[in-house]
């Protein structure tokens, strides 16, 4: 792990956690914008938590930087940095959730406003995604210029909007559980782990034969990464197992609010490690 | 635009590494901080012929500092726009821009941008601007016993010494198209298929 990477391990997670929470906002808006109905009180301006977390995400990555007082000039270079491009459309991002926050609870807007400004950030959140991939996608760093960091990167945010949708599901009452449907929930959530796996499997084998690359390998076939993989495909299965078995109890039993938050966050975590793994994959070719 | 460049003769140089020194001294660069880097390549085993055993062992010296390559990776990454690119070739980092993220330290395939915990800023060579404004030739390559380096223009170095393959511990020059013109030593080409060990990494990370 290089210096003060934790830092970005925090951002891109958070980041991302926010953005699987706006899409989720997003799609559940679009099928029925009747949010006052929800029994959860903070989720009436999900706008809020998204900004907080957003805000949060933006301070913790100027951790790692050694002079964050020249922060503001980080998008100077727009036209060929990823970087620069990465911040600007968190700033966009940033902005369009707040004027949707105001459209919708300060400045009581017409539907249709309200309806394009939640496009807008939508598109501002998946721009932003897509540059921050493009960050770490460097012709000189072979184990992170792979198909499997985007995918990787939109994974976690496909699987925090799913989450988001199953936590809702568990906590926002009728109203919810109308709108969201728990088995093709879980089925959905059950394919979707499952193809983390393959990939994960996939990915391992290609890191693996990248062994002999450059000066300073680090070795993906024995000790900590290993160890962090084996963890992380643990988890998915475990929950994987656990889905089913919440798939075929469902209509016989009521769920149990602590083993679903449990569940959650367990897959947080793994989300987490995979992280963690993917920066101490860092290698670059030459010296 | 002018390019200046470097030439090494690998197989001169004897790793005295008093051209890391040299550098070292006359940037007054902290511990951990080394512009220009020494790196000794080692390989090769013993091999046994019925009861003798006989050496197969082979080690040179790649001395290396930032190459002010042509198509500056650590450049065209930079979000400040920190890095720059004088007319006669040079590139270097603008202290009171940079914002120390040390993308540029991930990216650059020669480990050229280094980071100055002391500053807080990304810092590398600047082929001794000072003395190059001045005529002279950067510090490193007038320190050298072995004489082991040149400096000038790169097509005039190239009309000098020729183009010979980049050796391994290298990248591939297309990469960043590097303003360094190198012999390699004659174990080079061996070392390229076996991938042998840099065997002073903790020495070139911690001096």
């Amino acid at each position: 792990m290089h210096n003060n990477e934790w830092s970005l391990i925090f951002f891109t997670l958070i980041s991302q956690l926010s953005v699987g929470i706006l899409l989720m906002f997003s799609f559940v808006f679009f099928v029925n914008p009747n949010y006052n109905e929800s029994q959860i009180i903070w989720w009436k301006s999900p706008e809020l938590l998204i900004l907080l977390l957003l805000g949060f995400a933006g301070l913790i990555s100027l951790l790692h930087l050694g002079r964050p007082i020249n922060a503001p000039k980080s998008v100077s270079n727009f036209a060929g940095s990823w970087i620069s491009k990465e911040i600007l459309s968190l700033i966009i991002l940033f902005i369009s959730i707040f004027v949707l926050y105001m459209l919708r609870w300060i400045l009581p807007s017409p539907m249709w406003l309200v309806k394009l400004m939640l496009i807008i950030s939508s598109l501002a959140s998946v721009i932003f995604i897509y540059s921050m991939k493009h960050i770490y996608m460097i012709e000189t760093i072979p184990s992170w210029n792979t198909r499997f960091t985007p995918l990787s990167f939109f994974s976690s945010v496909l699987l925090f909007f799913l989450l988001a949708l199953f936590l809702m599901n568990d906590q926002g009452g009728v109203f919810w559980r109308n709108i969201i449907q728990l088995k093709p929930l879980i089925i959905i959530l059950i394919i979707f782990l499952m193809i983390q796996i393959v990939l994960g499997v996939f990915q391992q084998s290609y890191l693996s034969g990248m062994e002999k690359l450059g000066i300073e390998n680090i070795s993906f076939t024995k000790g900590m990464y290993v160890g962090l993989f084996c963890i992380k495909m643990i988890i998915l299965i475990v929950s994987v197992i656990y889905l089913f078995y919440l798939y075929l109890n469902s209509e016989k039993m009521d769920l149990n609010s602590m083993a679903i938050m449990s569940l959650i966050l367990i897959l947080i975590f793994q989300e987490f490690i995979g992280r963690f793994m993917f920066y101490q994959s860092y290698f670059r070719i030459g010296v | 635009m002018k390019r200046l460049a470097f030439y090494f003769d690998s197989s001169k140089c004897s790793g005295c590494k008093t051209c890391q020194i040299a550098c070292k001294d006359k940037n007054d660069l902290p511990l951990g901080v080394n512009w220009r880097r020494v790196y000794e390549v080692t390989g090769g085993d013993w091999i046994r012929e019925n009861n003798a055993w006989i050496s197969d062992v082979y080690a040179y010296n790649v001395s290396l500092s930032c190459n002010h390559c042509e198509d500056p990776i650590c450049l065209n990454n930079c979000p400040t726009n920190a890095i720059t690119k004088r007319e006669d070739g040079i590139v270097q980092i603008d202290a009171d821009v940079c914002i120390g993220c040390k993308y540029c330290a991930w990216v650059c395939p020669y480990g050229a941008p280094q980071f100055n915990e002391t500053i807080g800023v990304m810092t590398k060579c600047d082929l001794c601007a000072d003395y190059v404004d001045e005529g002279k030739n950067p510090t490193c390559v007038d320190s050298c016993p072995m004489r082991a380096f040149d400096f000038g223009d790169y097509d005039e170095l190239k009309e000098k010494y020729g183009e010979e393959a980049h050796a391994y511990p290298l990248p591939k020059p297309e990469v960043t198209e590097p303003n360094i013109l190198i012999k390699p030593h004659k174990s080079a080409e061996r070392a390229a298929n076996e991938n042998p060990e840099v065997s002073n990494m903790e020495e070139i990370k911690h001096a």
